[in-house]
């Protein structure tokens, strides 16, 4: 049987990475955060992992 | 499951939801796109309205006309059970809310760094009170769809009933309110007016203090007045059911008796007719077993055969199953044993019917004590054993097995399904 692609862990582990650029892009001071982008990106990173777990449960109930 | 399978459903395109519509469809359509209720997406698409300063309206315009219209109106019997589920089911999980919350909240972040923004002491109350008014909304939607049948769903759920829904319900609302009033205390504050405000306040709070305590013993009595009326509404409903049922069933079926007392077949076809019913309805419940399951359709088929021929049958089935095609043919073929049985054993004894039904599999046993024959003597031209029965199952990809020998009556075996569902 062939393992079953985590689609959760995957957009978490993407979403992660894309964040943990950003702010390593904003320490090298290439791009500029402001406490309220940090706060957005930081939101929009839990909220996205958030709604595929939750579909994802939901398509695994179904 | 094949790529044509009819029972497969279509994956949702991007379209507008019409028949959920408000204005054009367009959040609803998001919402079905998306699995969400679509509540919740007009509630997100207020606040960027609101947060952006009007906006956002441009882009449900642009929505409206790039969006196709999607399939409007569906018909009644197209709306599958999960879909169902969905129109019931305000939101179905914790998270999926919680993301979208954290989302807007992304949103509305960008929009203020990027100056898109009215004021923190206006945007920000704003927001908790939308939410803690979406909250109440959906609560008194729920309660609403619930007063339909109160009574009748307290007959049905009984004294034992959990309370859950309830007590959710009332946190819904309590952390609704709560929001709301969070929201305009933060408003007060955020405009320097919380202070003024604090007497007017505490002045309420203490007029509505001293009412509460003039007031307590009679509100409680009342509200003790009106739940023992309620209680006895409902028991008063249940007698009318209960006397109504008797009276249409019971008491017709005996004035049939008395009408018959010279034929006792019919008579005990009518007392049996009658116990089935009466079983039926006191122990199954009214919706334990609706129309398209084989156990009904297996109850149907034994009462159909009882009626035409005056035979006694006794049905035990353990499981169900929805009904299909090769259940269809099951069901057929079982009239026909037990027609047979009826008619050529019906003086050996009740005739038996146990069936077993799981998924991916069903098997029905039909027995009786008659004479009983001898497979082989049964002449060519007799179709109904051969063809209504062990023809009809092979077609359908089942079995028939027939065993019988003379004055050791018959057993017919058929057999749908291999297990798997």
């Amino acid at each position: 049987m062939s393992e079953r692609l985590d689609r959760v862990s995957l957009v978490a582990g993407v979403a992660v990475i894309a964040m943990g650029a950003l702010l390593l892009l904003d320490q090298e001071d290439v791009i500029a955060l402001t406490l309220g982008l940090v706060g957005a990106i930081v939101s929009a990173t839990i909220g996205t992992i958030l709604i595929v777990s939750g579909l994802g449960e939901e398509a695994d109930e179904r | 499951m094949s790529a044509s399978d009819p029972n497969q459903a279509p994956p949702r395109r991007l379209a507008r939801d019409r028949s959920r519509a408000l204005v054009a469809g367009v959040c609803a359509g998001i919402a079905r796109r998306l699995d969400l209720d679509p509540l919740l997406v007009r509630i997100v698409f207020v606040i960027a309205v609101i947060a952006s300063g009007g906006a956002a309206l441009a882009v449900y315009v642009i929505a409206w006309i790039f969006m196709d219209e999607g399939d409007s109106e569906p018909a009644a019997g197209d709306v599958n059970p999960f879909e169902a589920a969905i129109r019931r089911v305000p939101v179905r999980n914790w998270r999926v809310a919680a993301g979208v919350g954290f989302l807007t909240l992304a949103l509305l972040l960008v929009l203020r760094e990027a100056g898109v923004w009215w004021s923190d002491a206006l945007v920000w109350p704003l927001i908790l009170a939308a939410s803690g008014a979406a909250l109440l909304w959906r609560q008194s939607q729920a309660i609403e769809s619930d007063a339909g049948e109160p009574e009748q769903a307290a007959l049905d759920a009984g004294p034992a009933a959990a309370p859950g829904p309830r007590t959710a319900g009332i946190y819904r609302g309590g952390f609704g309110v709560a929001l709301v009033l969070g929201a305009a205390l933060l408003f007060l504050y955020a405009n320097g007016a919380l202070g003024q405000a604090r007497d007017v306040v505490l002045a309420v709070v203490v007029a509505a203090l001293a009412l509460g305590l003039i007031l307590a013993p009679f509100l409680w009595r009342l509200g003790r007045n009106l739940a023992t009326e309620r209680a006895e509404r409902i028991r008063s409903q249940e007698r009318a059911e209960v006397a109504a049922h008797l009276h249409d069933s019971v008491l017709q079926t005996l004035t049939l008796m008395q009408k018959h007392a010279s034929e006792p077949r019919e008579v005990a076809a009518l007392a049996r007719r009658q116990e089935r019913e009466l079983r039926a309805w006191l122990f199954d419940g009214p919706a334990s077993r609706n129309g398209d399951s084989l156990a009904a359709a297996l109850d149907a088929v034994a009462a159909e055969v009882e009626d035409a021929h005056g035979a006694a049958i006794d049905v035990v089935a353990v499981g169900d199953r929805p009904l299909d095609e090769p259940t269809t043919a099951l069901i057929a073929a079982t009239r026909e044993a037990l027609t047979n049985a009826a008619k050529f054993a019906a003086d050996g004894g009740p005739i038996a019917v146990y069936a077993e039904m799981e998924p991916g599999r069903a098997q029905v046993f039909v027995r009786d004590r008659g004479a009983g024959f001898e497979l082989d003597r049964v002449p060519a031209d007799r179709r109904g054993l051969r063809e209504s029965i062990i023809g009809r199952m092979e077609r359908h990809g089942g079995t028939a097995t027939v065993r019988s020998a003379p004055g050791a009556g018959t057993e017919v075996e058929l057999t749908i399904g291999d297990g798997r569902p």
